[in-house]
């Protein structure tokens, strides 16, 4: 199968930084899996996903989506951006409706489609996404957590085939990640590969299929979870073998 | 913001608000054409009737916010009562005071039409409160947009709401975060502390709105911020109401003064 990301010799330098951000980034992602990106704080998981969905452009290098080279063209960028959805690290970024119904369906209409279809949509991605009952509120009046899972139904009602999730989890309580985790299961049933940035052992080993593994602008890894917990020395040479001591397969 | 809160919590919340808005338009022009202090005082005691025992935002609450503006508006009006000369005042004052080589002093004319201005503005805002208390920004927008106001205008309108509401985020966790590490406990250190705030704080929403443009472009924003209509519903009992408070408000105005 064609992957649906191929990053080839990616660099990127953000705006007065010397220092690069992505520095010569290639990897191949698989379509339609599980895939966790693990990486330490800027090693560049944000800027590798905010160049998924056209927002940050190569500086040199290329990046291909389901086979083809992205296009920043106007329309371009509309088609991507269409099957290509992204939940922002802090919802707050993300949310600006003021109230959550309005704030889901921005998306959708932007696609073109009507307020009948718009208004299933919104009803189906809240109702995914456990917050039909805050569909009045301002988004404004959410804990941090409800802003994650309204921010992530405004992604969902797009119906992207790729969801990229920047550190979703860390506002939800324990008791929200399993409802989130559900539904990216029911993502994943219906084909929607999906990306998950995170810290957490208990993501890769138990829930993704793929892991990445960035460091300083680089792919250091990228395979299946049993590769990366059961290679030692590269546990030690990503220094996941500090956080994750208490690694142990069966 | 407390505004904000009761207008998304109040019992006429899902009330089609080009009724509350022309209920509201309708008395504030009244109580500026018409001029008339009963007509203006009728204004007010009903516009609070319909907000606080109709709506039911608690009284406390609106009588706060009237008690803020009539102490604004008060204010303003001293100098239409109280007049200051060197000249020797008219005989028909009501009341002199003479301090040094300047009189101070207040006629009939000058108190009523002092009452006069304060309770036609206090008829205006409470009519304004009313809508304010009992409609959030956003639908008073989407009302707008009906209304064939041009879209950027709106578009704008909603982004500074929404800004406004992150930058006091955005303070009040600066702020508390200084806090907590004793920014505030001197004075000196105090006007040290405030002023990082002011530039972090510029420099933070800043960031903030570029990344709000990022999230945008990515869900396709093209230059129209397009939203689903709020749903609501109508409410005849308020119309009426409405009708019948205006037609007592042109009843007083046929009352002498
Ligand atoms: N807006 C920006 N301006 C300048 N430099 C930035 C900006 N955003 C990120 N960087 C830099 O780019 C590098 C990669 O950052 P990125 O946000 O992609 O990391 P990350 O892996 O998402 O980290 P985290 O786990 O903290 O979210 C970091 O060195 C960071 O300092
Ligand atoms: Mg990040």
């Amino acid at each position: 199968m064609t992957p649906v990301f191929e990053f080839a010799d990616v660099w990127f330098r953000h705006n007065g930084q010397s220092d690069c951000a992505l520095c010569g980034l290639t990897v191949s992602i698989p379509s339609g899996e599980k895939i966790a990106v693990v990486g330490r704080n800027g090693s560049g998981k944000s800027t590798l996903f905010l160049h998924c969905n056209g927002l940050y452009r190569p500086q040199q290098g290329q990046i291909r989506f389901n086979g083809e080279p992205l296009s920043y063209t106007r329309a371009g960028l509309r088609q991507l951006r269409q099957r290509v959805g992204i939940v922002f690290q802090n919802p707050d970024d993300q949310l600006f409706s003021a109230s959550v119904a309005q704030d889901i369906s921005f998306g959708p209409l932007n696609l073109g489609l009507s307020q009948a279809e718009t208004t299933r949509r919104v009803q189906q991605a809240a109702e995914l996404c456990a917050i039909t009952h805050l569909l009045d509120r301002p988004t404004h009046a959410l804990s941090g957590g409800e802003k994650a899972r309204a921010a992530m139904a405004g992604v969902l009602a797009m119906e992207p085939s790729v969801v990229l999730a920047d550190e979703l989890l860390s506002a939800i309580d324990p008791w929200a990640r399993l409802d989130i985790f559900e539904i990216l299961q029911t993502l994943h049933d219906h084909g929607t590969t999906i990306l998950l940035a995170t810290h957490d052992l208990s993501v890769v080993r138990y829930w993704a299929t793929h892991v990445i593994v960035l460091q300083r602008g680089t792919v250091a890894f990228s395979g299946t979870p049993q590769q990366l917990l059961r290679n030692p020395s590269l546990l030690e040479a990503t220094e996941l073998s500090k956080i994750w001591w208490t690694v142990e397969l069966d | 913001m407390l505004i904000d809160r009761y207008a998304y919590g109040n019992r006429l919340r899902h009330t089609e608000p080009a009724l509350k808005a022309g209920i509201a338009l309708t008395v504030l022009t009244l109580c500026l054409a018409l001029d008339h202090p009963w007509a203006s005082l009728w204004a007010l005691g009903w516009m609070s009737l319909l907000t606080v025992a109709v709506a039911r935002i608690p009284a406390r609450v609106f009588g706060r916010i009237l008690f803020g503006e009539s102490t604004f508006l008060a204010l303003a009006t001293v100098g239409i009562a109280v007049t200051l000369t060197v000249a020797t005042p008219p005989d028909a004052t009501l009341w002199r005071w003479h301090v040094g080589s300047l009189w101070i002093f207040g006629t009939a004319e000058g108190l009523s039409a002092a009452l006069r201005t304060v309770s036609r503005a206090l008829g205006a805002v409470s009519a304004m409160n009313f809508l304010a208390l009992t409609t959030p920004l956003v639908d008073l927008l989407a009302l707008l947009r009906r209304w064939h106001v041009p879209g950027a205008l709106i578009d704008i309108t909603a982004m500074v709401y929404r800004a406004t509401f992150l930058l006091l985020d955005n303070l009040h966790r600066m702020r508390t975060a200084q806090e907590c590490r004793l920014g505030y406990v001197t004075a000196r250190n105090s006007m040290h502390s405030a002023a990082l705030l002011g530039g972090n704080l510029f420099m933070k929403t800043f960031q903030q709105g570029r990344r709000l443009q990022y999230a945008l472009d990515a869900r396709g924003f093209d230059g129209e911020l397009r939203v689903l209509p709020a749903k609501y519903r109508s409410n005849p009992g308020l119309a009426l109401w409405g009708v019948g408070g205006v037609m007592a408000m042109l009843g007083m105005w046929r009352i002498p003064v």
